[in-house]
């Protein structure tokens, strides 16, 4: 099947759709889309053009057309890969992400990726916490990367299911496979655990805002004085700069775009400024809390997993989460082209935002159908700041147990 | 027009009212009227300001004052009735300090002055997409130095902003600035207030302090120029991206004096830091002045203020001085109507010397200011500052001090010096130069004097520069080359004259040689050869048997006197006067004998 891979007029969309007459769709289903923002790089993944795909993940645009493809999508810790080359949507929120089909592949594609840059000073030289230098990503054995005991190789961990997730738009087949996998997980070794993250419901809001604003302010500079496509609004002699500028941006960015902007635009005013993206920033910090709490406390110097005992893992917190990657598989084109309300898109990060504005690292991996629709279905691991190596073992393991089978095989 | 005259004029005259310029401050109002006519007539060329208002006022004020009949009277000066109102002028100014760092403030492009047009521009600075901002060091120790320079808090913490508005010299769209945690914050600056006249004419100057709100670190934006088409606009980014420090003082001015006087002083002090030229000529340093006037109404005593109006972009002192005396001026007619005006941004024009309305409050622009999330909190800690504080040069208040104290300068002369880094330097080579070459001369070693040294330096070398309108730099006559010239000078082998001539003709001709081959050539020296000297003195005698008879019977002082003239006649002035005493007493008591 070919798939035709195109850009949106920018990196913004939920749904990569409505500005362009070519719109990415989905290997499993031509009558369905994959998502958005990166669907391109999912669906080519996805159908085998290439073994792997780079994406931006900014409020889950790697994770969630990697959920609707049915490949693994990954978004590291925000500070672990430069940014420097990276159109900027939202500076504070974007991160160079992975598409593969294999935990493994991707694993090992973001650890060549990882690492500090002179020329992004975003990107973090030391943990957070401390001294500690950054944990290098191990990438995990593909069977047991665990010494202490291959049948059980999630011994000790604990993993948490955050009971916000489990909202009421989460669709049957989805909540199940959600199920199904902690039960497999809990079979490998691992301790399940309920958790809460009382403020998710209020990141989608804060989330928007602060991507919107930061958005406004980072395309500002598409005004078609300096580079752009001539053609769309040629400098005129007799035109105000005024007019010569609203002209370029007019015609150059979609409606979901100008949408954006103005909201972000908007946001940043002075009168609203406090109200709006300042209380939005506090919000983002109470999300960031939420995962702080319940996870565990950061362990010892020694990086992987292996080499930690069992001591270093306080029983107090959970060491990733578990989750579902979107509340529904894939929609179809005609869905989307109807769409009216453009709220709807943006439900659909939902799951995907909170860890995005916690700068957590996320890992969608496909687990397996919906068998009505025939459309994948995939599971979000999210891990701890830094902490990818623990977060891909996870995922190593929950694909190991899931044993999705892919719609191409493995190169 | 006439009624402005005598509006004016009558507001002038009338002792109730504070007339917020210069010299009725250090004059006191009553005598305002007769100081003003003196200065005036006496120098109608040198006035420090010429608005139209004042003009006109000028010329009515030169001839009211007069007690006899003025040329043209005012008819209506009879009615000087009080509007009741007296002013205080308020004056804020931001000062943008553009750093001489090599590279820019977040990008590795060069800052060189004078390069051709979109030459030093990086990818970042063009606002490509992908490329991210790196802070410069460099401009970080910058606004440190010049924060504890000013006795001012530097944060430990601190963060940048960006403030937006599309503009095509403004790539990206917006300027990353520090808006709301700078740097710095706090601190003050202490200068003297007087205009060039006052400080030539050696009048003591008015020390003033005053505060700041805080220093930033911002870039600076590209040039655009508008005069090279008709209707396109040309953009130059090469200055897209140097660091500025904006130096944002509290409304604490009170005059167009005294924003010269702290403008000059802030000028004086990055140049000593050298972290920036401080030329408003080359642009390294420029100007916005807030203005707004506080009107008390004398008789009921309530008090009210016009709404401040901000003048952007001057780059010369004078056009500050200009800029400020013409808001003053708009303000206060405003404010005789009863209105306070609109809060108001204007520019400056400089041939009308008057100011325009740019944007008014309606208009104004909302930056949309947010953190820049490209750039981490900026943390600063104490022992890096204190590396700071330890590696500052010496600062313009201490160099005055020293000169005073090491040199014996008197206060003026070393203001002077001290006022220009390039100067002072001059200076105190020259002196090294001239004590050494001073124990050089047999015998004995000569004193060498440092107010001669400064009026050299200050006067006769900076006089002449102006004149061929040379900068300092371009000074021919090197600092060397000065210093023979006063040893001659102090030995006595030259004329004060000659010793101006020859500085003529290395500044102001360009003459090429040495100061000694000038000296030799033009046959500038003095004679001070004894026997040269006593056949001039013999000439002179011989010519005058009669007042050798004078001498002779008792009349010595006279007589010398009256011969030491004939001696510089018989040898045309070519002569060191100082030796003429002895060798003609010598010559006259020995070959002359009384008859």
């Amino acid at each position: 099947r070919s798939v035709e891979q195109s850009s949106p007029s920018s990196p913004s969309s939920s749904s990569t759709s409505s500005d362009c007459d070519k719109i990415p769709r989905n290997p499993w289903s031509t009558q369905h889309v994959c998502g958005g923002s990166s669907a391109g790089s999912a669906a080519v993944v996805a159908s085998g053009l290439v073994a792997a795909a780079l994406g931006t993940d900014t409020g889950g645009s790697v994770r969630q057309p990697a959920a609707h493809c049915g490949v693994v999508g990954v978004r590291p810790s925000y500070g672990r890969c430069s940014r420097r080359g990276l159109v900027a949507y939202a500076s504070s929120l974007d991160t160079p992400g992975v598409f593969a089909r294999s935990v493994r592949s991707a694993a090992t594609l973001l650890c060549h990726m990882s690492g500090p840059d002179l020329a992004d000073s975003t990107v973090s030289r030391r943990s957070t916490t401390g001294a500690t230098p950054l944990h290098p990503i191990s990438v995990p054995r593909t069977q047991t990367h665990l010494a202490d005991n291959p049948s059980q190789p999630l011994n000790g961990l604990v993993i948490g299911l955050p009971a916000e997730y489990n909202t009421r738009e989460l669709d049957p087949s989805i909540l199940k496979q959600w199920e199904l996998a902690a039960s497999r997980l809990r079979d490998a070794g691992a301790q399940l655990r309920e958790v809460s993250l009382p403020h998710t419901r209020h990141a989608l809001g804060a989330y928007y805002l602060i991507a919107t604003a930061e958005a406004s302010s980072n395309l500002a500079r598409y005004d078609g004085l300096r580079y752009g496509n001539e053609e769309l609004a040629p400098l005129s002699e007799t035109r105000s700069l005024d007019e010569q500028i609203r002209a370029y941006r007019s015609r150059g960015f979609g409606d979901e775009v100008q949408r954006r902007l103005l909201l972000g635009t908007f946001v940043l005013s002075k009168d609203l400024y406090d109200n709006y993206f300042e209380k939005a920033t506090r919000v983002r910090r109470l999300v960031s809390e939420d995962f702080v709490r319940v996870f565990a406390a950061e362990h010892s110097a020694d990086a992987s997993l292996e080499a930690s005992s069992s001591s270093a893992r306080t029983a107090a917190g959970v060491h990733v989460l578990l989750t579902p990657t979107t509340a529904s598989t894939a929609p179809t084109l005609s869905e989307v082209l109807s769409r009216t309300d453009p709220a709807v898109e943006y439900l659909a990060d939902v799951m995907t935002v909170p860890s995005a504005l916690a700068g957590l690292p996320a890992i969608s991996v496909p687990v397996g159908m919906c068998t009505r629709r025939q459309l994948p279905i995939g599971l979000q691991v999210i891990g701890r700041r830094f902490d990818e190596s623990t977060m891909f073992a996870v995922a190593q393991t929950l694909e190991d147990v899931s044993g999705f089978k892919p719609l191409f095989a493995q190169s | 027009t006439y009624n402005t005259h005598t509006h004016s004029l009558s507001l002038l005259l009338t002792p109730t009212h504070t007339i917020p310029f210069t010299l009725s401050q250090m004059f006191g109002i009553r005598s305002v009227v007769r100081s003003r006519r003196a200065l005036w007539c006496r120098t109608p060329h040198s006035l420090p300001w010429r608005s139209p208002f004042l003009r006109a006022r000028l010329s009515s004020t030169s001839t009211v004052a007069a007690a006899a009949a003025a040329t043209t009277s005012s008819p209506t000066s009879a009615s000087l009735s009080a509007d009741g109102l007296s002013f205080r002028t308020i004056v804020g100014l931001e000062v943008h300090v553009q750093l001489n760092t090599e590279t820019k403030l977040f990008s590795a492009a060069r800052t060189a002055f004078g390069a051709p047009p979109n030459t030093q521009v990086s990818a970042y600075d063009a606002a490509y997409p992908g490329e991210l901002p790196v802070l410069n060091r460099r401009a970080v120790d910058a606004c440190i130095s010049l924060g504890i320079a000013l006795s001012a808090d530097v944060h430990s913490r601190s963060h940048f902003d960006r403030k937006h508005y599309f503009y095509p010299d403004l790539p990206s769209g917006y300027q990353i600035t520090q808006q709301t945690h700078p740097l710095v914050s706090g601190g003050k600056i202490t200068f003297r207030v007087q205009s060039h006249e006052d400080r030539v004419a050696k009048r003591p100057a008015k020390v003033k302090t005053v505060h700041l709100e805080q220093l930033r670190l911002e870039q600076d934006s590209g040039k655009s120029l508008l005069d090279h088409h008709p209707s396109l606009r040309f953009v130059d980014l090469n200055r897209a991206g140097v660091p500025l420090i904006e130096v944002v003082s509290l409304p604490e001015l009170e005059s167009a004096q005294e924003a010269a006087g702290y403008v000059r002083e802030l000028q004086t002090l990055v140049q000593y830091l050298g972290i920036s030229d401080g030329s408003m000529d080359e642009g390294s340093l420029r100007c916005d002045v807030n203005v707004n006037l506080e009107c008390t109404d004398q008789r009921s005593g309530s008090s009210f203020r016009t709404e401040i109006s901000e003048v952007k972009n001057l780059n010369s002192i004078r056009h500050i001085i200009y800029a400020i005396d013409y808001e003053v001026e708009r303000q206060m007619e405003l404010a005789r109507r009863g209105e306070v005006g609109r809060r108001e941004t204007r520019s400056f024009d400089p041939a009308a010397r008057t100011t325009a309305l740019l944007r008014s409050k309606e208009s104004e622009v909302d930056y949309r200011y947010m953190p820049d999330p490209d750039l981490p909190t900026l943390v600063v800690d104490e022992t890096h500052i204190d590396q700071v504080r330890q590696s500052l040069p010496e600062l313009p208040a201490q160099r005055e001090t020293r000169f005073r104290e090491q040199y014996g300068l008197a206060e003026h002369e070393a203001s002077l010096l001290v006022g220009q880094l390039h100067l002072a330097n001059y200076f105190e080579t020259l002196w090294d130069l001239v004590s050494h070459k001073s124990t050089l001369t047999s015998p004995p070693p000569l004193s060498v004097n440092a107010s001669r040294l400064a009026h050299w330096v200050s006067s006769e070398v900076v006089g002449r520069l102006a004149k061929e309108r040379l900068t300092f730099g371009e000074n021919p006559l090197r600092v060397e080359e000065l210093a023979d010239l006063l040893i001659l000078l102090e030995r006595g082998s030259l004329s004060a004259l000659n010793a101006r001539t020859i500085a003529d003709q290395i500044i102001l001709q360009g003459d090429r040689r040495s100061v000694i081959q000038i000296a030799k050539e033009d046959s500038l020296l003095l004679i001070q050869d004894k026997e040269q000297l006593a056949a001039f003195c013999r000439q002179a005698i011989e010519a005058n048997p009669d007042n050798v008879r004078k001498y002779h019977s008792g009349k010595h002082q006279q007589q010398i006197k009256f011969f030491i003239g004939q001696v510089m006649k018989e040898s045309k002035g070519n002569v060191d006067p100082r030796m003429i005493p002895a060798v003609l007493t010598e010559v006259l008591d020995t070959e002359y004998e009384s008859k």
